[in-house]
């Protein structure tokens, strides 16, 4: 009998079987550890790659690091044990990672989990089908708002998807295994006339441009054009994914939205003459045969302006001003030689040549620049700590650890940018006097870490990183640390204990970490963005800088612009900028013009701002006094449609779970108000629920030791504040946003037209249906899916709630 | 260099922390994390004092006192918070201070005690200081409806254990022994018998001793018509499961939970841990659902090098104090067992015996 309060290891004869290479699991293991490093600080690796290798951790394989590594028994099953990505169970061939980020949340995450796992014939409680083909996994978010809800399938993110559409996905996912993509290359001989520009970051990926890569390159080498498909840093137009951008030599430039697979042959036909006159005729025959025969791209293609500053886009971009996003769209992200034609390196070789480290900090302060992160601490008075601190070694370190569901501004840059990074690393290096730094990404954005380690490698070679920079005798060595799954690690102290190969738990400050950090050395801790923004800063001298944005928060600010919203994406703008100008002209309003409710700033440690605050400028100080902070950056835009109870219960859920379980208040506090919570959504809400959850949110906000608990309760506090009715109704057993499963009803009105699609959509059979009749919803059987809302085309399925 | 605790001024010492500070000036704050010699663990947070000029909450434990710095650490609002917290605390508490056949006996006989000295072959003339207790009141049990047994756990698994005459034969009053005086129940205490909770008042307790001089001896209850002999009762006794709590004494939590007046009930219909005893040391016990996740179990066997140790498996609410890969706890506590059992601030680590 399995004893309580044990780590979970399924017992497998794994041990036994031995690989393709004639190598033991012993043999496997220990090639790992060698491969990577016996000291303790590489356990976090050392697992990933053996959960790589295995697809989970055996007893056996975690038992045998212990014996050939400085890592002990009580270091590695606490690490296994602590972080979110690592199972102790054997998974699925495949992983099926649903996103459940707070704008997939609002669009129906948890109905893609259970399609998935009704598909797969999964149990609730079980997250393997039986022949271990997939494994269904919820994940904190994906960086994809825009496409929600989104679900990754192995490598592959899919955006948009829809809960009767599952079995699709996971059958064009296996087909998409065997397909053999044609990779030929551009025949080089001839002189390139434009470039086909698109981004392939993973939000770009999940709305389907990797497809459209690969049929640009098919394409083009059939046809024989001299064009090159070429990858740039994202634009931030998510709405309009997949997105492409067509660059002649002479520069004009024509952009295509929603660009289709089938699309992509007259797109080219358009811009591009074949060479020959039969190869002309021929591709026009094929085209029209192809259409003929398939029926296909009948549908136009959205051609936008070639100014963009007009039209849709045009709003879109005219408010923002991109300085850690500069030349978006047009840079290769690992083309270091194009980086440094736009002025890349410039500021970093100025100021170690030119600068010394006060001046650098003076300017710095000057330009007013404060943490991008969440807590918007002056980032120079933080420089001005490291640099005055003695110590024998120092060190810098970039926080990517962006867990906010809802927030992906620091992947786009650390995707789109890297060498922008990289260069303000060097800035802030020269500043504080640090030689040795780490690079800290969440295991959720693989093609991030890779990115910038490839970036990394880059630099070396060309002496812009390592032991002798432009020549100038300074050193720095960057090395990127992954994560695996843990929310708490985005608090500075709790990186640096997962840096050092710890569990991720905070630790109580003073000391700070520019007193006592890495190793007991004085480290500098920086956002992504904060880094990225100060090449800009140098460049063009921190008044430019300081002159835009107000008070005391000045520059710009990059935000991920999600939810309910027409045009979405990232978006890059001066601080002080008012809710309503970010949702109403650069959003483009919301979707199918319903109303606007709310917006959700700053992810589970921020808050809700009602739409009647709207004017309330979006700066560090302004914010607070409507009891949200700025957080990093998420901005999730919230309709009529969305509950307000359901979508802070879904915040404390995140926390809850997020804790590191330090702390009494936030570890058993949390726990309690989620109960609270989920009472509420479930319609047992009982008088006195919104008292004790405002007196337990106090608590837990006084008495926690980092920032995850102390901002845990604001989704809850800020939602009481504005929208206590909400909470009342559901104590009185109605959800006025009919979202609440356990307080909703789904009917059918007279207006049915007997069309049979419900019933054919329902995943359970709950829909009694007579071609031409009626049709009737059997309340007991219903899921509550929504699918049959979404099918009927006569809107005839309404949803009820309370008396 | 000053400080300033509940408007006292003192001067400092170099690296002094709140709770060293006010230690010193004879102020009590209390903690439950907190170990000398172990370095800063603060996951408690009952130590939170308030630093009056910031406003914010500290814990005492691990904030260094700083000249000039201004503290507050018994005012109401902190009281309340410590409460709180200790409520938080015993919200997810699983085991009981005193065991159920304790809680319900209405003459409130510390039952286990009884048996455990039983146990040893005792009677109740070789333990004197119970002697008057006993002796005064185990008479009752003739008459009793003996909640005790109804509640006891053991009964649960199989049967529960004869508890009663166990007392009996323990106080050495000799059921066949036609002398032996055993009042009748005036209605009102009889009443209380029959209660889960409710004990014998002082009062009553007077009533009771004062009628049983004068009635004389009444028939003793069927089932009770026969005492044990010291061949039935020793194992008999051995089948109690020691449900009462081994640190009842020592426990910081129930301590600060009586001085803050900290109510269980306080969250109710609440997830609780499973009940979990683990037994696989040879002297010491180990209670889950009583354990605060404080950690100083913990840094003692990293302290002192214990090969295997105890860990941190999980995070938050599901956190939990574990041997790696789930060894033996014997193999996890050997040169730390003892001063982990000694500072455990609760009943979850406890010698088996004591």
């Amino acid at each position: 009998m399995p004893r309580p309060w044990r780590i979970a290891f399924e017992d497998t004869d794994i041990k036994t079987i031995v690989n393709s290479q004639g190598l033991t699991l012993t043999e496997e293991v220990g090639a790992i550890v060698a491969g990577i490093g016996t000291e303790s600080r590489y356990v976090v690796p050392i697992l990933h790659a053996i959960q790589g290798k295995f697809n989970y951790l055996s007893e056996e394989a975690l038992r045998h690091v212990c014996k050939i590594s400085a890592i002990t028994p009580a270091a590695i099953t606490g690490i296994a044990s602590f972080y979110s990505e690592f199972r102790t169970k054997p998974a699925g061939k495949h992983s099926i990672k649903v996103c459940t980020g707070t704008a997939c949340h609002v669009r129906g995450a948890q109905n893609i989990i259970d399609a998935f796992k009704r598909d797969l014939n999964i149990a609730a409680d079980e997250d393997t089908d039986d022949d271990y083909l997939f494994t269904v996994d919820e994940v904190a978010c994906l960086g994809c708002c825009m496409l929600a809800p989104a679900v990754q399938i192995d490598d592959i993110i899919y955006g948009f998807v829809e809960p009767s559409k599952t079995s699709e996905l996971i059958t064009d996912f296996l087909r998409a295994q065997t397909a053999i993509v044609d990779r030929s290359a551009v025949d080089t001989g001839v002189a390139i006339v434009a470039e086909v520009r698109m981004c392939l970051c993973s939000s770009c990926s999940a709305g389907g441009i990797l497809k459209i890569y690969r049929e640009f390159e098919k394409q083009i080498a059939i046809m024989k054009l001299p064009v090159v498909v070429k990858n740039v840093g994202c634009t931030g137009v998510s709405y309009q994914a997949p997105l492409i951008e067509i660059v002649m030599t002479d520069g004009l430039s024509f952009r295509y939205g929603k660009v289709t697979e089938n699309a992509v042959a007259s797109i080219l036909n358009r811009h591009f003459r074949q060479s020959t006159l039969p190869a002309r005729v021929k591709a026009n025959i094929d085209g029209l045969l192809g259409r003929l025969l398939t029926d296909i791209d009948r549908a136009p293609i959205t051609r936008y302006e070639i100014d963009v500053r007009q039209g849709a886009d045009a709003d879109f971009f005219n408010k923002q001003h991109h300085i850690a996003t500069e030349h978006c769209g047009q840079l290769d992200p690992l083309d270091v030689d194009e980086y440094i034609e736009r002025d890349g390196f410039t500021a970093a070789k100025k100021v170690t040549a030119e600068l010394s480290a006060t001046e650098l900090i003076d300017d710095v302060i000057s330009s007013g620049l404060r943490g991008r992160g969440g807590a918007g601490f002056s980032t120079g008075e933080k420089w001005r700590y490291v640099q005055a601190t003695q110590g024998d070694k120092k060190y810098i370190i970039c926080n990517g650890d962006e867990g906010d569901p809802g927030a992906f501004m620091d992947r786009m840059l650390l995707e789109s940018f890297p060498f922008r990074l990289l260069e303000g690393m060097i800035i802030a290096a020269h500043a504080v006097g640090a030689d040795h730094g780490f690079i800290y990404i969440r295991s959720e954005y693989p093609l991030a870490a890779l990115r910038i380690k490839q970036a990394i490698a880059i630099c070396e070679e060309r002496k812009l990183l390592g032991g002798n920079i432009f020549d100038s005798g300074k050193r720095l060595m960057l090395e990127v640390i992954e994560g695996a799954g843990a929310f708490v690690c985005g608090e500075e102290t709790a990186l640096i204990a997962a840096i050092e190969g710890k569990r991720g738990v905070p630790s109580f400050r003073p000391p700070y970490p520019a007193q006592e950090g890495l190793w007991g050395m004085p480290t500098l801790v920086n956002n992504v963005e904060t880094y990225t923004l100060l090449p800009w800063i140098v460049r063009h001298g921190a008044t430019d800088f300081a002159a835009m944005g107000m008070d005391q928060s000045r520059g710009t600010k990059t935000f991920a612009l999600a939810g309910k919203i027409k045009h979405g994406g990232l978006i890059e703008v001066p601080m002080g900028i008012t809710v309503r100008e970010i949702v109403e002209q650069i959003g483009g309003g919301i979707i199918d013009d319903k109303k606007f409710k709310a917006v959700l700033i700053g992810g589970p440690s921020g808050g809700c701002i009602p739409a009647e605050l709207s004017d309330v400028r979006i700066d560090y100080d302004q914010l607070v006094s409507t009891g949200v902070i700025m957080g990093s950056g998420g901005l999730v835009v919230l309709d009529e449609d969305d509950c307000m109870v359901d979508i802070a219960r879904y915040f404390l859920k995140f926390t809850q779970a997020e804790s590191c379980g330090k702390c009494t208040y936030c570890r058993i506090g949390t726990k309690r108000m989620l109960e609270i919570m989920e009472r509420l959504c479930s319609g047992a809400g009982k008088q006195g629920d919104i008292e004790k959850l405002e007196n337990l949110a106090k608590m837990i906000q006084v008495g926690s030791l980092c920032g995850l608990g102390k901002t845990a309760p604001n989704p809850v506090l800020t939602t009481i504040r504005y929208f206590r009715d909400e909470y009342e109704a559901h104590i009185a057993g109605s959800c006025p946003a009919k979202k609440c499963k356990e307080l909703i009803r789904y009917y059918i009105t007279t207006d049915c037209i007997g069309c049979t699609k419900c019933a054919q959509g329902c995943p359970v059979d709950a829909i009694t249906s007579i071609p031409y009749e009626r049709h009737e919803i059997r309340d007991e059987e219903c899921t509550r899916c929504d699918t049959c809302r979404q099918v009927c085309p006569a809107e005839a399925v309404k949803i009820n709630s309370g008396n | 260099m000053d400080i300033t605790i509940n408007n006292r001024t003192v001067s400092l010492l170099a690296d002094e922390t709140i709770l060293q500070v006010a230690a010193r000036m004879g102020i009590d704050i209390p903690n439950m994390c907190y170990k000398e010699g172990l370095g800063h663990i603060n996951s408690c947070m009952i130590c939170m004092v308030k630093n009056v000029a910031s406003g914010e909450f500290v814990p005492a434990c691990s904030t260094k006192a700083v000249s000039g710095m201004v503290v507050e650490t018994d005012t109401d609002e902190i009281r309340n918070m410590r409460r709180e917290g200790l409520e938080l605390l015993l919200s997810e508490h699983v085991g009981d201070c005193e065991a159920p056949c304790t809680s319900v006996c209405p003459a409130g006989l510390n039952i286990p005690q009884i048996i455990r000295d039983l146990q040893k072959g005792l009677l109740v003339g070789d333990v004197a200081a119970i002697k008057e207790q006993v002796t005064s009141y185990a008479a009752l049990c003739i008459n009793c409806d003996a909640p005790c047994e109804r509640v006891c756990r053991r009964g649960r698994i199989d049967q529960a254990v004869s508890i009663r005459l166990l007392v009996l034969y323990f106080a050495g009053i000799d059921l066949s022994d036609t002398g032996a005086a055993v009042p009748p129940l005036p209605a009102h205490v009889r009443r209380k018998f029959n209660s889960h909770f409710g004990k014998l008042l002082p009062g009553d307790k007077d009533i009771f001793l004062r009628e049983a001089s004068q009635v004389g001896r009444i028939e003793a209850k069927e089932n009770t018509a026969k005492g044990f002999v010291a061949e039935e009762a020793v194992p008999e006794s051995l089948r109690c499961l020691h449900c009462d709590c081994r640190k009842l004494e020592q426990c910081k939590l129930r301590d600060y939970a009586d001085e803050y007046d900290a109510k269980q009930v306080a969250f109710k219909g609440v997830e609780r841990g499973q009940f979990a005893k683990c037994d696989e040391h040879d002297s010491v016990i180990f209670e889950q659902g009583k354990c605060i996740k404080c950690g100083i179990c913990i840094a003692i066997t990293e302290k002192c090098s214990d090969a295997v140790g105890l860990e941190f498996s999980g995070r938050g609410y599901d956190l939990f104090v574990g041997v790696p890969f789930g060894d033996m706890l014997s193999d996890g506590l050997k040169m730390a067992a003892a001063e982990s059992v000694q500072s455990c601030p609760t009943g979850a680590l406890a010698w088996k015996n004591g």
